[in-house]
């Protein structure tokens, strides 16, 4: 039985419903190092900024049971050094490619947005709205409505032929709100959730394990908050305007990923997963097969949002 | 770069041999681990190693495969302490002090279970015995001896022009000391790590806090002791200096080596995910106020290149 594992992405085509998730890529062709890409349907670079960031002091990391905090603090080298060396090697790797950005303000959010349209192998580009872990911008833009209507429009008005994508935190009181806002404005796929808010504290130090004091968790222990939000933004939001949702938040297995495709997702964000398991895409994509033939779907596709209207 | 998995390159599946306290009653542990390729290392070489109970991943319940996330999720990074590669396979070990839920795991593991583990990562290592090097420091705190004990090999198997190499180890007790009470009784793969032992240049220094072995104070003091003594034979041209360890005492050695204009190489650690500078996690602040990685601008740096104030 051949298995279709193609998804549409607001038109793109993917091979693989499998995405690896900003920061979790590098810039992409670093990935190639310990991921066979060619699992992937896509690839989400690292969040590009207007200059280059050095990121946050040490420690930026802490392990927690079921999940990760990071405050990395979106270091990166800016995007026009990204442009000038990342870019021709992005080129090669023959796989999409999305580029994610942040801006303090949303005249750097356009002017960003503006350099990436010659960059023809670039498919998408993603709003982020949501990083916990800046002083400046980032998760600020996305927790108010009205910004987040009037950065997705700029941008949009600028973008030329590319899709746009808004990134969406899970740290605010009604995320359909934010949803709806951004689809208003012409987002053409959503991508959730970011990481939530957390904090690890060291007892014999007392204090903090990670410098800036708390930062992003990810991993395992939020994939039920990120399904369950995925679902709520699918049911109140996409379905019926046939807007596709990149499902992200602790998709280490293959049953991870059916669930998110089963509440809604058109496609699925791998990354902690891919720090834990570098045969991670392999693996959840012979998962996958097995479990559409034994469930007799031919079409991977088939299975968004199946579980969303269950009563 | 090592082909390991068609196409991937980092992955390996191995079994441990053994795994076991270095000395009656320590916290800190050897681990050799067998994989059936081979694979080219250097000192300063590191693996990432999962905690994760990898016999577990191919159960099934009622016909259905059960797969979930690992208990702990990252690997642990471990510098190499020494490899033997014997009959096509490959004996890599370890030294680890157990310092939380990961480490608590893997000193679990029984010789035969199987173990996931990604490198050698790391890209810049010690440099291989250079023929104008004539006197080697090494200072070693505690679990930090590892790559350095793989150094002290190198040098003493092909440091031609080597006449003397010092081995400052310190630790908190005589219990944690990463050198077996009776070297002899140890397997080839274990033995072999500590060969430089019976190289007549080598020089061996042990200080513990609390002075139940050697020299009780800090190993620092022991060594600028000695290399003061080292300076007034002759000039200190064919000096190297080499460590790990705790930060602090790493600042110690670096400031002593600058004060005597000598060249000293560190290995260093830091909080890790990837391992191979993708999620930028292990930063450490230069001495020019910016960031390097510890995996891929590292581990070994320059005493100079780091920021030892923050």
């Amino acid at each position: 039985m051949q298995i279709d594992l193609t998804v549409n992405l607001s038109g793109q085509i993917l091979k693989s419903p499998l995405i690896a998730v900003s920061g979790t890529a590098g810039y992409g062709p670093e990935l190639t190092q310990i991921l066979d890409i060619k699992k992937l349907g896509a690839i989400t670079t690292k969040t590009i900024t207007e200059r280059p960031r050095g990121g946050n002091k040490p420690p930026r990391i802490a392990e927690v049971a079921g999940g990760l905090i990071n405050s990395i603090g979106l270091a990166n080298i800016g995007i026009d050094q990204f442009i000038e060396k990342k870019y021709p090697l992005i080129c090669k790797l023959g796989v999409p490619v999305i580029v994610n950005i942040a801006g303090e303000s949303i005249e750097e959010y356009c002017r960003i947005a503006e350099k990436l349209n010659s960059l023809d192998k670039i498919f998408a580009v993603e709003l982020n709205i949501s990083c916990p872990n800046i002083s400046s911008g980032g998760i600020e833009f996305g927790k108010d409505p009205k910004i987040v209507e009037d950065l997705t429009a700029s941008v949009k008005k600028i973008t030329v032929g590319k899709k746009l994508i808004v990134k969406l935190t899970p740290n605010v009181t009604d995320i359909t709100e934010i949803a709806a806002a951004a689809v208003q404005a012409g987002a053409d796929i959503l991508s959730l959730i970011n990481t939530l808010y957390g904090m690890a504290i060291d007892i014999w130090k007392q204090r903090p394990i990670i410098s800036r004091g708390f930062g992003g968790v990810s991993g395992p222990a939020i994939k039920p908050i990120a399904i369950y939000n995925v679902w709520r933004v699918y049911t109140s939001i996409c379905r019926d305007r046939r807007i596709p949702i990149i499902g992200i938040g602790g998709i280490f297995t293959w049953q991870d990923a059916i669930e998110m495709m089963l509440a809604g997702a058109t496609a699925v964000g791998i990354g902690t997963g891919i720090f834990s398991n570098h045969l991670i895409a392999e693996q959840i994509t012979e998962g996958i097969r097995s479990y559409c033939k034994s469930c007799r779907i031919d079409r991977i596709s088939s299975l968004t949002g199946i579980a969303s209207s269950f009563q | 770069m090592v082909e390991t998995k068609e196409g991937y390159k980092k992955t390996l599946f191995g079994k441990i041999v053994e795994n076991k306290p270095i000395r009656t009653g320590s916290k800190n542990y050897i681990i050799t681990i067998k994989i059936t390729s081979q694979i080219f290392t250097q000192p300063g070489h590191f693996f990432l190693l999962y905690p994760e109970n990898l016999s577990m991943t191919k159960k099934e319940a009622e016909g259905r495969l059960i797969s979930y996330p690992p208990s702990t999720l990252l690997g642990r990074p471990l510098s190499l302490a020494g490899i033997l590669q014997k009959d096509k396979k490959t004996y890599l070990t370890f030294i680890y002090k157990i310092t939380g839920v990961g480490t608590a795991l893997i000193s679990e593991k029984k010789p035969e279970d199987p173990i996931r583990l990604a490198g050698p990562l790391g890209k810049i290592c010690f440099s291989p015995p250079n023929d104008n090097l004539k006197r080697l420091f090494i200072v070693a705190g505690g679990v930090g001896a590892p790559p350095l004990f793989y150094l002290a090999n190198e040098y003493a198997k092909k440091g031609r022009s080597l006449e003397k190499l010092y081995i400052f180890l310190g630790a908190s007790t005589a219990n944690e000391i990463p050198i077996p009470q009776e070297i002899k009784a140890e397997q080839e793969y274990i033995r072999s790590l500590y060969s430089f032992l019976e190289d007549s240049r080598t020089r061996l220094l042990i200080s513990t806090d609390d002075g139940t072995y050697g020299v009780k104070g800090l190993i620092t003091d022991l060594f600028e002791e000695h290399l003061k003594k080292e300076l007034s034979l002759s000039s200190g041209e064919d000096i190297l200096i080499c460590s790990c360890g705790p930060k602090a005492m790493l600042a110690k050695v670096v400031k002593a080596s600058e004060r005597f204009n000598l060249p000293v190489k560190v290995s260093m650690e830091e909080r890790m995910a990837c391992g191979v500078g993708i999620c930028q996690g292990c930063a450490i602040q230069t001495s020019e106020g910016r960031f390097k990685l510890c995996c891929n601008d590292g581990p070994v740096f320059s005493g100079d290149e780091i920021d030892w104030e923050c």
